[in-house]
């Protein structure tokens, strides 16, 4: 296709360059539209066409300015934000815009950081590390983020300002091992060579200089502390450190010492200060030597601790009762007497602070306070035992204490050797529990944890009397408080419970009076199911007489209940006696029942004028309600007779039959002189 | 309760100096009067005394041993230099 070839020289219609300007104009070329808008002037020189070049020369200034911001931005992403700068500078001369102005501000500021730091850097590079440090200082000074301080705190680092750079490290969050080191030799030249020490931790340099010269710091950080440990400065502080220093595997001989002596110096401070629970945890974490002048300072913590929150009683009791009974305690008394009463105060104290238990919920105050209970009995024992055996030299210790200490061997071969010390051999039992292996479950058992107490039961060796014993009492109290909840006790209770019984009787007398108070259908029950295979193993008398009254009370109860008729009422009696002969309770009910069910028969036998039965029934009866019910029942068929049947000689018949009847039972009974008058009277009228 | 502190006077005073310590607390008034009165009945009863004797004293002097160290030879301060290594790295 050929191009249209332009008509050169020729006048043109100013209609159409209007129409072309204008179309221009609508399509946003404001550079053809404003040269269409002046040629279409030149032709008509219209004034009004002069205000439109105006209006498209503006435009066009704004497209060039718009043109203008996109290099700008191009730039500033290519890293150069001085010429950035400049473009925006220009393009916001003509848009005005204030985004384009907030630009600038912000541009310039990066602009004067990085000139600022370039000349830090220069400064830095010519080895004038302060002057390089201030820059980066005020390079940095209204632009603070994370790390920009960090040019700052090398430079000061290698300017050797050591207390500055610590104070600049100190803002920072520093990683990198280049920037740890400086922090910790800027740390350890400011004498804090344990924090200098810690902070290297983060460099994992295995440097031969690094390490000698870690090994320097730790020779002044020993040395800094021996100074001040001769000197009695701050304890803590020597504590600390030289508990640091050996766990980082420094070895000295003379280290320990200054840790203990300082950790004793420290914990006199926090004594003062009654920073009791912060002495509890070093004494807990120092895993010292309980020796008796210690375990006193174990009990006092515990009991301020206690004191102080309401809590921790379980502490309490495992010391203070095993710092009362020390020897060392005993020391300080010139007088047995004033001894016992200043120790039976200090118990008393303690007890009720236990009772008091304010921030224990309901549950742990009451065990901690059955255990306490325990342990207090078992601690006086052993005290008993150890003064009479005045030979031993053990120490008189709570059985958790003796426990933690590695003495319930000891303390339980004394109490097996001393076993006649004790009152009965279920005091000598209970107690020898407590520093048996079989505590941790003898504990849960006092406290009423039954499941746990199962759970923890150790399983003793053969002939274990204390093991043996823990279990039988577990299982008696786990089994119990099924039963009296109305629930199956564990399959092993009715055998654990007769060898139970064996060695210890009164078991089976609380067992008995459990089963005396106990109440309603299920629960005898349990307690009948029981006690059965209880008797059946060990068929004592006890077991005899209480198995026999609750078989009587449960048969009564099922049957006010209707559970059961009176046949079946009367045979668990029966049975209940086979047991028992000597149940009062079931003979009464059952001579009761036995009447009632031949009350029924009579009953049945006499309304279905089964005579002959009914006779037989009141002949082999022993009760005297059935025999007036029978002739009660005649006396009022007689009356009946007299009363209401016209024939002389039916009522001589019928009169005659009962006279029979009766005569069977009783052959000397009243009615029988009735009858015989009633037919004297009706025979002689039917002679007349 | 710790009527050493309330009275301020130390473990083991004379029952002289608790009612003396007690009417100086009095006047005081940095305790109530009830608890001034508490601490001094608990210091003027023997077997209390003792007991609060042995509580509230937390005696670690039997623990404090006179140690004398053997200062190992240690590098000077002034020795320590800075290194160099961790420069190439950064």
């Amino acid at each position: 296709m050929g191009k249209k070839k332009k008509k050169k020289g020729m006048p043109q219609d100013p209609a159409a360059i209007l129409k072309k300007a204008e179309k221009f104009f609508q399509k946003g070329n404001y550079l053809l539209a404003g040269k269409e808008f002046e040629k279409l002037g030149a032709l008509t020189g219209q004034k009004d066409l002069l205000e439109k070049v105006d209006i498209c020369n503006k435009e066009i200034k704004k497209q060039n300015a718009r043109g203008l911001l996109k290099r700008a931005r191009k730039i500033e992403k290519g890293g150069n934000p001085g010429a950035a700068v400049k473009c925006f500078e220009d393009a916001y001369e003509v848009l005005g815009e204030d985004w384009i102005r907030k630009k600038i501000e912000r541009l310039r500021n990066v602009t004067s950081v990085l000139d600022a730091r370039r000349v830090a850097k220069d400064a830095e590079a010519a080895g004038d590390y302060l002057k390089a440090a201030e820059l980066y200082g005020r390079a940095f000074a209204d632009h603070e983020t994370e790390n920009m301080g960090l040019p700052k705190a090398v430079c000061l680092a290698k300017a050797e300002s050591y207390a500055e750079a610590v104070s600049a490290f100190q803002n920072i969050t520093v990683k990198k091992p280049e920037h740890l080191y400086d922090f910790g030799f800027s740390l350890a030249k400011t004498g804090r060579y344990c924090e200098c020490l810690k902070t290297w931790e983060g460099i994992s340099s295995q440097d031969e200089s690094f390490l000698e010269q870690k090994s320097q710091v730790s020779g002044l950080l020993v040395s800094d502390l021996y100074a001040a440990f001769e000197k009695c400065e701050d304890p803590e502080r020597i504590y600390k450190e030289a508990k640091y220093l050996m766990a980082a595997g420094y070895e000295s001989s003379e280290l320990p010492l200054v840790i203990e002596q300082s950790l004793f110096a420290w914990i006199e401070v926090l004594w003062g200060n009654e920073d009791y629970d912060i002495i509890w945890e070093l004494l807990r974490q120092a895993s010292l030597e309980i020796e008796p002048a210690l375990l006193q300072l174990y009990a006092k913590v515990c009991f301020k601790r206690t004191e102080k929150s309401g809590n921790h009683g379980e502490d309490l009791s495992m010391f203070w009762l095993s710092a009362v009974y020390s020897e060392d305690f005993e020391s300080r008394f010139s007088d047995d007497g004033e001894c016992d009463r200043v120790r039976k105060e200090l118990i008393r104290r303690a007890e009720d602070l236990l009772k008091r238990g304010s921030q224990m919920d309901e549950g742990t105050a009451e065990k901690i306070l059955a255990q306490w209970l325990l342990e207090k009995e078992a601690t006086a024992e052993i005290r008993g035992l150890v003064r009479k055996r005045k030979k031993s030299r053990l120490p008189v210790l709570t059985p958790r204490l003796a426990e933690q200490t590695n003495k319930s061997n000891e303390l339980l071969a004394l109490i097996r050797k001393n076993r006649r010390f004790f009152k009965n051999s279920e005091d000598y039992l209970r107690i020898g529990c407590c520093y048996s292996p079989a505590r941790e479950s003898f504990y849960h058992l006092v406290s009423g944890e039954y499941e746990r107490a199962v759970e923890t039961l150790t399983i003793g060796e053969g002939g274990n009397e204390f093991t043996d014993y823990a279990r039988g009492r577990t299982f008696f109290a786990q089994g119990l408080s099924c039963i009296k909840r109305g629930a199956a006790p564990p399959d092993e209770y009715p055998g654990s419970m007769a060898a139970f019984f064996e060695t210890a009787p009164e078991y089976e007398k609380k067992l008995v009076k459990e089963a005396l108070d106990a109440e309603g259908v299920n629960v005898l029950r349990r307690f009948e199911e029981a006690l059965t295979s209880i008797y059946d193993r060990r068929p004592s008398d006890e077991l005899a007489k209480i198995l026999s009254l609750v078989m009587s009370r449960r048969a009564v109860e099922m049957a006010i209940q209707k559970l059961i008729n009176e046949k079946v009422f009367s045979m668990r009696l029966k049975k209940a006696l086979e047991i028992n002969p000597g149940n009062e309770h079931a003979r009464g009910l059952l001579k009761d029942s036995e009447s009632n069910l031949e009350m029924m028969a009579l009953e049945k036998a006499l309304d279905r004028y089964k005579m002959n039965a009914a006779c037989k029934i009141v002949v082999e009866s022993k009760s005297d309600v059935v025999r007036e019910a029978f002739f009660e029942f005649f006396g009022r068929i007689v009356e009946k007779i007299e009363e209401e049947m016209v024939s002389e000689s039916e009522k001589i018949l019928h009169l005659k039959d009962i006279y029979k009847w009766c005569a069977r039972v009783d052959d000397d009974h009243d009615i029988l002189y009735d009858i015989e008058e009633l037919l004297d009277e009706l025979e002689g009228t039917n002679i007349e | 309760m710790n009527p050493y502190k309330i009275l301020n006077i130390d473990a083991g005073a004379e029952k002289r100096d608790v009612v003396q310590a007690a009417a100086f607390a009095l006047r005081q008034r940095r305790y109530s009067a009830r608890e001034v009165a508490m601490a001094q009945r608990e210091l003027l009863d023997p077997v209390s005394s003792a007991a609060h004797q042995f509580l509230q004293v937390a005696d670690l002097k039997p623990f404090l041993k006179k140690v004398t160290l053997e200062r190992p030879e240690a590098p000077r301060l002034s020795h320590l230099k800075r290194l160099s290594i961790f420069d190439e790295a950064s």
